[in-house]
């Protein structure tokens, strides 16, 4: 232990004091004007690499990160009309189970289904002035499948964004769907974890909620033959229990996609300035 | 790659779309974009916090960012192997997925990087980096699993322990609940929630709501347990420090190298 704690020193360490600093004015954190925002942050960083990469170029690449996250994010302005949407949030509005885009464009939950009405909630947030929105912004929908009810978060923006620029206030929404499938993680459990292929099966198979039972039906194999798996599971993870190990598994690898269908999609859909037209969700996979 | 009009006529589009990008800081979840020698181009609040901190990942003088992967490898090594990797047909079949060894002896953080797209000049490719830290603290409100679930505050004092992967033994020890207490109100939110097992619960806990932050935590390195994280140098590793100055302060403010002296 103490070779390797002396062999992680070597290098050099960070200024004892950066941990207490804000990273753009460099005044300590709590008293700077600039708590909470990254702003002037990024501008250096933009000033640093404008030569090589343009902004937008950078931008768009930050953007496609949201393309791979499993929750749904979204930006309306305070009419709920839609102005970016991440390949979650179409994926959850093409199903049209409690969340869907109306023919206008408009962000809307079915009718009947949440309390207070998701409108409400977006006008609220949104022409809040700043520092006072509703304590409440959050919201459960029913859905008409029986499924899990998708989590509603908004949140104003209008802080974030210069105010001279800005015209209409606009919300960020996050929408989540417990039941959304954990797909592909296993590559990414293999690499991470040293997991077998049959270990990695049967993990990515409890990320998705399943019992040890539903797993042995599904991969096939018998009940001593999983437990001897979830037994290795739990060493090379390090956890003891069966729901250590899915908390870690899914805080590890489960918020973000190993892929999502990049091209046409990815291209067409992260302004929507017109009326959606029929072909808007056209490439989501069903 | 998407090509952005500069400006539309009632928002500034690069604002929108760079608050769209802090959205997932919200959830804890650190995301950067490098270059394929990891030089640092964006980062989010969360991956801010966690340059900053320097606790397993930083950013040298150049903008480059460090860090050592478990098996010892670099970050920039790691990097080196995706970019190797990368084809163009085949998106996402390069990702990766390692561990970042921490300093401090904390757990590592996971770091997930995606190649983009590959452009027409090699050299100028990027790289999406994904930071998240699997033993977080969690804060998840009353009201929200209140509403949600219709937890009650006891409940969700209880699930934000499990949701940190806490066994309920060690939870009910750091409620200073009995045991019994602490199985009464588990078996209260498995009817609640409609779930059989521990573990199911714990997934749609985390499923529901995620590891969002609440509003006055929302950007802050409050849940990264600074007293842990930060190694305070020592004054014979101080002196090996070659004293190079963070990313974002200005080259000529003396600050940096005067905290050190």
């Amino acid at each position: 232990m103490a070779t390797a704690n002396s062999k992680l020193t070597s290098e050099p360490l960070p200024p004892a004091d950066a941990a207490k600093r804000c990273f753009s004015c460099g005044v300590e954190s709590g008293n700077c004007e600039h708590a909470g925002s990254v702003n002037r942050g990024t501008a250096r960083l933009r000033e640093r690499t404008e030569s090589t990469f343009p902004f937008s170029r950078v931008l768009s690449a930050g953007l496609e990160a949201l393309e791979l996250l499993n929750i749904g994010i979204a930006v309306t302005n305070n009419s709920r009309k839609l102005l970016f949407a991440n390949h979650t949030a179409k994926q959850i509005l093409f199903e049209r189970d409690g969340l869907e885009l109306a023919p206008d464009g408009t962000l809307s939950s079915l009718k009947r289904r949440s309390t207070p009405s998701l409108a409400e909630l977006i006008r609220q947030v949104a022409l809040a002035p700043a520092g006072h929105e509703p304590k409440d912004s959050f919201l459960a929908i029913r859905r008409r499948s029986g499924k899990r009810p998708l989590t509603v978060l908004v949140r104003s923006l209008t802080a974030n964004i210069r105010h001279d620029n800005c015209g209409e206030p606009v919300v960020l929404v996050f929408i989540w769907d417990p039941e959304l499938p954990v797909l592909d993680a296993e590559s990414r459990l293999r690499q991470l974890f040293g997991l077998t292929s049959c270990e990695a099966r049967l993990a990515n198979l409890l990320m998705e909620g399943k019992t040890l039972e539903d797993c042995c039906d599904q991969l096939e194999i018998r009940t001593s033959t999983a437990r001897m798996h979830l037994g290795n599971l739990f060493a090379k993870v390090g956890v003891q229990r069966q729901s250590q190990l899915v908390s870690l598994l899914w805080k590890s690898v489960g918020m973000v996609r190993s892929r999502y269908v990049a091209g046409a999609q990815a291209r067409n859909g992260y302004l929507n300035p017109a009326p959606p037209s029929p072909g808007f969700f056209s490439s989501v996979p069903d | 790659m998407l090509t952005l009009p500069e400006k539309t006529s009632t928002v500034n589009l690069a604002d929108l779309l760079l608050a769209a990008f802090q959205g997932p800081a919200l959830m804890g979840i650190a995301v950067m974009v490098c270059d394929a020698s990891g030089r640092l181009l964006l980062a989010n609040q969360i991956a801010h916090d966690i340059l900053t901190l320097g606790d397993g990942l930083r950013v040298d003088s150049e903008n480059l960012i460090c860090g050592e992967h478990v098996d010892g490898r670099t970050f920039l090594q790691a990097l080196q192997q995706i970019d190797k990797r990368r084809a163009p047909r085949l998106q996402g079949s390069a990702s990766s997925a390692f561990g970042v060894r921490r300093p401090s002896g904390n757990p590592p953080f996971t770091v997930l990087l995606h190649p983009l797209e590959a452009p027409p000049i090699p050299s100028r490719s990027m790289i999406v980096v994904f930071v998240l830290d699997p033993f977080r603290r969690i804060f998840v409100e009353h009201a929200e699993l209140y509403q949600l679930f219709g937890l009650t505050a006891a409940e969700t004092r209880l699930a934000n322990l499990l949701m940190e992967g806490k066994s309920l033994s060690r939870s009910c020890r750091e409620l200073g609940w009995r045991r019994s207490t602490g199985s009464t109100h588990l078996k209260l939110m498995f009817r609640k929630t409609r779930v059989h097992t521990q573990s199911q619960l714990v997934l749609l806990l985390l499923k529901s709501i995620g590891l969002l932050r609440p509003r006055d935590r929302a950007l802050s390195t409050a849940d990264l347990d600074l007293d842990q994280c930060a190694p305070r140098p020592t004054s014979t590793q101080r002196k090996g420090i070659v004293s190079a100055t963070p990313y974002w302060t200005d080259a000529d403010s003396p600050s940096g190298t005067k905290a050190l002296g």
